[in-house]
């Protein structure tokens, strides 16, 4: 009822809304498009990291470990990597990384003895693990810690476990061997 | 249900209405924006264009800001832009109304048919005397383009264009405005001139629409003429005129006895035509409603009839729902709403 237009008929607005729809068409499909670009960059910079990380493993190993097997290599990574550790630790106790570098290169004097468990305390006293497929090995291991010129430097030397163990994964045998000691100071002194 | 603009585009103003249609009219919210010029239907200077744009780039981020960009507008422009006029066509059928119109164009278009867009509504329809009656709206195709184009501007849809007198017509006759009377008369005074329209309620019925060349410009220039005033200070004087503005009063009392007597004249027509008048008269002038009230109340000829503005009818509940905080405000809003319904 006396509804009248003066624009009856008119295009104008038709195309407009057109245009607009459009836009918006083109600007969502930009938007889309962005975001996929920017997702799969962000991937690439994951996999170029991932793939640097592991270059400069590589690279850190090249520079250290040549020349060992996968086994060794597992075992020095580990004790670089405990190594690594102490060193953050020396900064601020510096005995720490006098005792655990003499420590360790008593144990990796063996290659192939493999490192399961290493913890060490404030106090100086080490927990440690350790596996080998020859009992002689540990035997020699024993041996070397007892002898009086190192077992001088520790306040306390005990083993803990000495068995036999199975690997579940394979029916490889191998013994198994964890012992506590305990540092005096006399290393220290020795090196002041 | 679908969100929709009533845009009224005033000389210097805009005002806009937001509803949501289905079931009683929803209105959710009113804004009222400043174009910066003053007259955008005059001709605008360089400068007086590069400030439109500027402040409908404003006005753009109000509305988006209100989220009422990207929606249809139905759009009210003031009806002297338009030529509103009730005309006799020999009885045709619907196809051929527009050819008729066309063909007897001369008669009823103030301007060249090409330059001009135009509407109408049928009225009546006499199969005894083979005529029918219509109502023509006719506007400048260059003033609607603009009025378009600046609507589209602001980021929403210009879906139909028309003049206040129209949008008053459907409130009324759909009730959204609580009038009783049977019989009433609508007054809209222009800047540049009036429209007074006669309408039948019961009948739903538009009976005369007549234009008068005397607007509120007339008063302006009485009291700049008279008491040597600049135009802003002449028209905020008659806006604001009151009972008590004795000296004011009896400038402005001349001009608006011309006036009333005009009214007069339409008012006798409609007797002869009707056998009777009407006791009411709707009146619409913005901003001067108040002003105009006292002087049609203080006239001898137009005493006997009641003087109404449209900002203080009540609008139906039933139909129309809003806020109540915006309630207060929606009756300055009529024209605007008038678009929507």
């Amino acid at each position: 009822m006396y509804k009248v237009n003066l624009i009856k008929g008119w295009k104008k607005t038709g195309v407009y809304r057109s245009y607009r729809n459009w836009i918006l068409i083109a600007l969502s499909g930009i938007a889309v498009l962005l975001i996929i670009t920017y997702l799969s960059l962000f991937m690439r910079f994951l996999y170029y990291q991932k793939q640097l990380t592991e270059l400069a493993n590589r690279q850190f190993l090249t520079a250290n470990a040549t020349g060992f097997t996968t086994n060794e290599l597992t075992k020095t990574i580990y004790a670089l990597r405990k190594l690594e550790q102490v060193r953050e630790i020396y900064n601020q106790y510096p005995e720490f990384y006098l005792y655990h570098n003499f420590l360790l290169k008593k144990i990796l004097r063996y290659p192939n003895i493999t490192i399961d468990k290493y913890t060490l305390n404030r106090e100086h006293s080490v927990e440690v693990a350790v596996q080998s497929s020859k009992l002689s090995t540990l035997f020699e291991l024993i041996a070397v810690l007892e002898n009086p010129q190192n077992s001088k430097y520790f306040a306390l030397f005990e083993i803990n476990t000495l068995r036999l163990s199975k690997s579940k994964q394979d029916t490889k045998e191998g013994y198994f061997m964890d012992f506590r000691l305990q540092f005096n100071e006399l290393l220290l002194n020795e090196k002041n | 249900m679908s969100g929709k603009l009533g845009v009224y585009l005033k000389e210097d103003l805009l005002e806009l209405v937001s509803v949501t249609e289905g079931g009683p009219l929803r209105v959710n919210d009113l804004a009222s924006l400043e174009l910066k010029v003053r007259d955008i239907y005059g001709d605008l200077t360089l400068e007086e264009e590069k400030l439109l744009a500027t402040q409908a780039s404003v006005n753009r981020k109000i509305l988006e800001s209100k989220k009422l960009t990207e929606l249809d507008a139905a759009v009210v422009i003031p009806d002297e832009k338009c030529s509103l006029q009730i005309i006799k066509l020999p009885l045709v059928s619907e196809r051929e109304i527009l050819s008729a119109i066309e063909l007897q164009s001369e008669e009823f278009v103030p301007y060249p048919i090409d330059k001009a867009s135009f509407d109408y509504q049928v009225l009546s329809v006499n199969k005894e005397t083979n005529e029918m009656y219509l109502l023509l709206i006719v506007s400048l195709k260059k003033v609607i383009d603009q009025i378009s184009d600046y609507v589209l501007s602001l980021g929403v849809y210009p879906t139909a264009i028309e003049p206040e007198s129209t949008a008053f017509f459907r409130l009324i006759f759909n009730s959204f405005l609580e009038i009783k009377e049977n019989l009433i008369m609508a007054i809209n005074i222009g800047v540049n001139s009036t429209q007074v329209s006669l309408l039948n309620k019961s009948q739903q019925q538009l009976v005369t629409t007549n234009n008068l060349g005397i607007g509120a410009l007339f008063f302006y220039k009485a009291l700049e003429n008279n008491l040597n005033l600049p135009r802003q200070a002449a028209k905020e004087l008659f806006a604001t005129l009151g009972h008590n503005d004795a000296n004011v009063l009896k400038i402005v009392t001349p001009p608006f006895e011309e006036f009333a007597k005009n009214i007069n004249k339409i008012l006798l027509s409609a007797l002869d035509k009707l056998g009777a008048l009407p006791k009411q008269i709707y009146l619409h002038a913005p901003g001067n409603e108040a002003t105009f009230s006292t002087l049609f109340k203080g006239n001898p000829i137009l005493q006997p009839y009641q003087v109404i503005p449209f900002s203080q009818i009540m609008l139906s509940p039933a139909k129309v729902v809003t806020d109540p905080k915006l309630l207060p405000k929606l009756n300055q809003f009529l024209v605007s709403l008038g678009a929507v319904v």
